[in-house]
């Protein structure tokens, strides 16, 4: 445009710290940081498999660092950020609707609860069939 | 709307002396609205560029009643207190989405917030996050128009039909698919949530977005293809990281951070299917 | 707008999705059973030794359950199932600290980043299938 302009607009920037504002931000932040416990049990496992393919020896030794005490409170740890990916991944998908009821997505409560149900039907059988527990 | 940015200081308003910062203190002894008692301070945000380059606070302690919204709390002060406090307002009941304002940090309709509701002493009253300011409460919201025509934002037809053969219809069921999104007042406050917005002013956002998906769902609409290409862009929907909060300060519940998730979906099922059939829909 | 349409995110939007998927539901059972069980005494130690794990991967615990007719598929599925679960992990766990870096002001190393974070993913999937599909 070719008028003039005599605006001077003020550019703020976003502050390092803005996801301590509201505690929506800071479970936004724990939930995101989910990824790096993920991804570090899939390494973990990767660990695991080699140990248990190079052979009994390699095993027991991978076994007295994976009961060690440390290591079991670091899966301890996994554990939970892994329930919290679960709790928060099923709240977070039902934003896209699988079905629709006269036009109108489903109660979100519905879908979690048919999440919740499908977890916990395949935990049992992971459970049952992997390792005849219970 | 009140108090656009002046192109030259009004020489209309009371004459505060010629000075940079800080901002004169607010005066004492105002009357009050009837049937007032109560006080309460409030601690706005001010940007005045002819006199300084720098934004600051000035606090303002006035009475109020129980009925009495935010806005109802800047009419007074622009109205008995200081006539160059600049902000937008319209309608002052939800529908225009020209009043919002950072309050106590988050995002809000001033018009639609009580003032017995802030437990703060002062309230502290900004320009909305993220945007660039231009005067006082007053944004710039040229970048938000520009991102919401960015995405087709109107029916697109392949084959229009003729006018005799009548209008084309739609069922409940067919409006239903697309009308939580189409209840958006362009008011900016879910752009003032968003920390990815903060961080990249590139980014499309919650309300363009949710517009896309208005017309996506819209069984009208034939120009699918080229609005899904319009917000797949590097600064589109993908930089989204669902952080929610656009969803929660919506005051029209849009659920924008829905929408964008469900576009995700829609754009990544289209990919998948060009893959998968490179000959059918492309 | 002029600019170019993104093919690349939406692909692996797609594996972040799934992936996010696979760890919700498979993830805190196979730590649970894997890492946890034997500390909390749900399993006895002779039951975490070599030789249970080894058949483990050759599927004992399922070849009970399966009968006769689906015995041959007893091997396969441990193997799919870790298969399933590092690359699922890896690639959610991957994509999504992708943005966590952006986030943390990496924003203008997309072209560095997407390579290195999506070939880690796709180099330890790949380690996970060798391992899982070549034991002795
Ligand atoms: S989506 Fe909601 S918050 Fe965002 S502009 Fe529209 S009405 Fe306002
Ligand atoms: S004044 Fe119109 S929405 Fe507040």
């Amino acid at each position: 445009m070719a008028t003039q302009t005599v605006r001077k607009p003020y550019v703020r920037h976003r502050s390092a710290w803005w996801w301590t504002k509201n505690p929506r931000y800071l479970l936004f932040q724990v939930r995101e940081l989910t990824s790096v416990f993920v991804v570090a049990y899939a390494f973990l496992l990767l660990w695991q498999l080699w140990a248990l393919r190079s052979g009994p020896e390699s095993y027991d030794a991978f076994l007295q660092m994976w009961y060690s005490r440390p290591m079991v409170i670091v899966n301890g740890i996994i554990l939970a950020f892994a329930l919290l990916h679960s709790v928060t991944w099923f709240a977070a998908t039902t934003k896209v609707p699988l079905f629709r009821i006269h036009g109108r997505p489903p109660p979100v409560a519905l879908t979690i609860g048919i999440y919740v149900a499908i977890w916990i039907v395949l935990s049992l059988v992971v459970a049952k069939l992997l390792y005849g527990v219970p | 709307m009140a108090g656009a940015p002046a192109p030259k200081p009004a020489s209309a308003t009371p004459p505060p002396p010629p000075r940079s910062v800080p901002p004169p203190p607010p005066k004492p002894a105002v009357p009050a609205p009837k049937g007032s008692s109560k006080t309460i301070k409030l601690r706005i945000g001010r940007y005045r560029p002819e006199r300084s380059a720098e934004p600051f606070y000035q606090e303002f302690t006035i009475p109020y009643r129980d009925d009495m919204v935010v806005l109802d709390a800047l009419n007074y002060i622009k109205d008995r207190i200081d006539p160059t406090l600049a902000y937008r307002w319209s309608c002052r009941m939800g529908i225009c989405g020209s009043c919002g304002a950072d309050v106590e940090g988050s995002p809000k309709l001033t018009c639609a917030l009580y003032l017995k509701d802030l437990r703060k002493s002062p309230v502290t009253i900004e320009p909305l996050a993220n945007f660039a300011v231009l005067k006082d409460l007053i944004v710039d919201i040229e970048p938000f128009m520009e991102k919401l025509e960015s995405v087709n934002p109107y029916i697109v037809r392949g084959d229009e039909k003729p006018i005799e053969r009548g209008e084309y219809r739609q069922t409940p069921e067919e409006l239903e698919l697309y009308r939580q999104q189409s209840l958006c007042i362009n008011c900016m406050l879910c752009y003032a949530a968003c920390p990815v917005y903060g961080h990249d002013e590139k980014f499309l956002g919650p309300a363009a977005s949710a517009l896309a998906l208005r017309y996506e769902m819209d069984s009208r609409d034939q120009g699918s293809e080229e609005r899904l290409a319009a917000v797949a862009t590097s600064h589109g929907i993908w930089q989204c990281t669902f952080v929610g909060e656009c969803s929660v300060v919506c005051p029209k519940h849009v659920d924008p951070a829905g929408a964008i998730q469900q576009l995700k979906a829609r754009a990544a099922t289209r990919l998948m299917r060009s893959m998968l059939l490179p000959l059918s829909t492309r | 707008m002029a600019e170019r349409v993104d093919r690349i995110t939406p692909t692996f939007w797609g594996l972040f999705t799934l992936g996010g998927f696979i760890a919700a539901f498979l993830l805190p059972v196979l730590i649970m059973m894997n890492s946890l069980a034997y500390p909390l005494r749900v399993v006895p130690w002779g039951a975490v030794q070599y030789a249970p794990a080894l058949g483990w991967m050759r599927g004992d615990p399922v070849v009970f359950l399966l009968g006769r007719s689906a015995a041959w598929l007893a091997p396969w599925l441990p193997k799919l199932f870790l298969v399933l679960v590092i690359g699922g992990a890896l690639f959610h766990g991957l994509h999504r600290f992708k943005y966590v870096l952006y986030d943390a002001g990496l924003h203008g190393a997309k072209k560095v980043l997407d390579p290195v974070m999506y070939g880690i993913a796709a180099v330890g999937t790949a380690a996970g299938v060798f391992l899982a599909f070549s034991f002795p």
